[in-house]
């Protein structure tokens, strides 16, 4: 792949972030921040599974733990920065003493341990009323305004949450990136080809598979941290194993083995809902169709197939 | 030069069938060894159990003097152990280049740096080892994408990498074509002559192990049959009856 490519679409990407909200209404505005969640929420995901190869179908534990953190500290601490931080800093600590568990095992038995231990996660949500709210959740959630360093910057619109976010992803994006083409990031992809080799060229396997479950763990947090004063209410859904799969579906849509495939998957997905939503009840059959349609004719996702076709990969 | 391996009275049970049966070995750095025996006289497992890829059930392996019976593979790679596999195993998703950075930026104990760049890291090492195995060229390839040869030779650079004080390879050039194999032996015999690392060669190619090395090995039932020079191995009786004559 040449070098300009990565720098362009980096810098395109923004550039149309930060022109939306002058050129299109505030329900496609809406919609973007879905996307953004989606794509922080993916891209974590994909580390585990794409540059990691474990894949997890408990990501929404995560995601909601880091809402209802945010939402409870929102409700009674009113600063985003604490919110976003604790949601975060709770979802990573939750991760770090399931994954110790579940990097235990690997491949089917891995994918089952992550599966019960969000469905454990939903249960306590679901059960624990007097702090999650039960079935209710949570609601009345502030868009707190952000307080640093004595500044205090209103986020209450849309519009002004909006850019917070699109920051916020840019950050974790490029974060991400760093990651990914760091010795840490080599030495995932090393545990991912082959763990026999991974062991004896010195890597303890375990320890970065608990790693990069962290790491996954703290991108579903924030994801999740961000939507509670975005939708102003969390309920049990976002720590449901349904929703594990919209990380998942992202990622395959976009291509597991490229950075921007959860990148381009989260668009694609939250488009594709919210075009086959309008004609019909029956979206999930239509996105199962595209899936279908993907795997058999692009493996890899769009953009390892357009990366492909380019000879870029 | 490195610390000896001794081995005393190290069993592997598979069911039933006892594939590694009380194994005394004692191997001194410095001598190129060759583990010879037939299929299934339990060589590839005595490999496993001395490197951590299996547990033994009885018996001790001990590094100088010190116990790594129970040490997983990555806590042995640190104490100068390592190996090759007979069916080859290299990391086929990254370059060439990238798969000697993985076992130079783990020997450095780089591997938690996360804000940093990898493609830099120890290139000059990574550039010299590659060259070594005649590989420098292929180095923007993926690993899947050599042929079998050249990932033999990848895998040996990979181990190699680690520095190994003792380094087991198992069945080098099983698979490889003739002229791959000719490459991959004199590239063992210069890496022995040159290095700190003491090699021990699994083969059930003899020609090769008389060929190449100081001392032989012969397993035979899971346990080990006859131990000397390949002049001694040669005259053996026993040898000849259960495994020269069953070629002859």
């Amino acid at each position: 792949m040449p070098r300009w490519v990565t720098p362009l679409a980096a810098i395109g990407a923004l550039a149309v972030l930060l022109v939306l909200p002058y050129v299109v209404g505030s329900f496609t505005v809406y919609l973007t921040m879905e996307i953004l969640l989606l794509a922080i929420f993916a891209l974590g995901f994909n580390l585990l599974l794409g540059y990691t190869g474990l894949l997890s179908f408990g990501q929404a534990g995560f995601f909601a733990i880091g809402a209802y953190a945010c939402a409870l500290i929102l409700l009674t601490a009113p600063n985003l920065v604490f919110g976003i931080a604790g949601g975060v800093l709770a979802a990573g600590v939750v991760a770090l003493v399931l994954g110790f568990l579940c990097v235990r095992l690997t491949e089917i038995y891995f994918a089952m341990l992550t599966l019960s231990f969000g469905m454990m996660i939903h249960s306590v949500i679901w059960r624990w009323r007097d702090v999650t709210g039960g079935d209710d959740g949570l609601t009345g959630i502030p868009r707190a305004p952000l307080e640093v360093l004595g500044l205090s910057i209103e986020v209450s619109a849309l519009w002004q949450y909006y850019y917070f976010m699109v920051i916020v992803t840019a950050v974790a994006v490029w974060l991400m990136h760093r990651i990914v083409n760091s010795p840490l990031g080599l030495t995932f992809q090393a545990v991912r080809d082959s763990a026999v080799r991974a062991g004896f060229v010195g890597i303890p396997v375990r320890r970065f598979r608990l790693w990069a479950f962290v790491i996954a763990g703290l991108y579903s947090g924030l994801a999740g941290a961000l939507l509670a004063p975005l939708e102003r209410t969390v309920t049990p859904v976002y720590a449901h194993w349904l929703f594990s799969a919209e990380p998942i579906l992202a990622s395959l849509l976009g291509g597991i083995h490229t950075f921007a495939g959860p990148l381009v998957g989260a668009v694609l997905f939250i488009g594709i809902k919210e075009v086959a939503v309008r004609y019909t009840d029956y979206w999930m059959l239509f996105m199962g169709i595209v899936i279908i349609a993907l795997v058999l004719g692009f493996r890899g996702g769009i953009v390892g197939t357009i990366q492909r076709w380019l000879r870029w990969d | 030069m490195g610390e000896p391996l001794t081995v005393e009275g190290v069993t592997k049970r598979f069911g039933d069938m006892v594939a590694v049966d009380a194994v005394d070995l004692h191997i001194e750095p410095g001598p190129l060894t060759g583990i010879i025996g037939p299929n299934g006289a339990g060589k590839t497992t005595l490999v496993h159990l001395l490197t951590g890829h299996l547990q033994p059930d009885a018996g001790r392996i001990r590094l100088g003097n010190r116990d790594v019976t129970r040490l997983e593979p990555h806590d042995r790679v640190r104490k100068g152990l390592s190996r090759t596999f007979q069916v080859v195993d290299i990391f086929t998703g990254l370059t060439v280049f990238q798969n000697v950075q993985m076992a130079r930026i783990t020997r450095a104990g780089g591997n938690l740096r996360f804000f940093r760049r990898a493609a830099p890291e120890h290139a000059d090492e990574v550039e010299r080892a590659l060259n070594e195995v005649g590989l420098w060229e292929f180095r923007e390839r993926k690993g899947e994408q050599l042929s079998h040869g050249q990932q033999r030779r990848l895998e040996l650079a990979i181990t190699l990498a680690t520095e190994p004080e003792l380094c087991f390879l198992d069945e080098p050039t099983s698979g490889v074509s003739p002229h791959e194999r000719d490459q991959m032996v004199e590239l063992i015999r210069d890496l022995a002559g040159q290095r700190h690392t003491t090699f021990v060669l699994i083969e059930h190619d003899m020609e090769l192990i008389f060929d190449l090395c100081e001392r032989v090995v012969v397993m035979h039932r899971g346990a080990v049959l006859a131990d000397g020079t390949p002049a001694d191995i040669r005259e053996n009786d026993e040898v000849k009856e259960i495994y020269l004559g069953e070629e002859a």
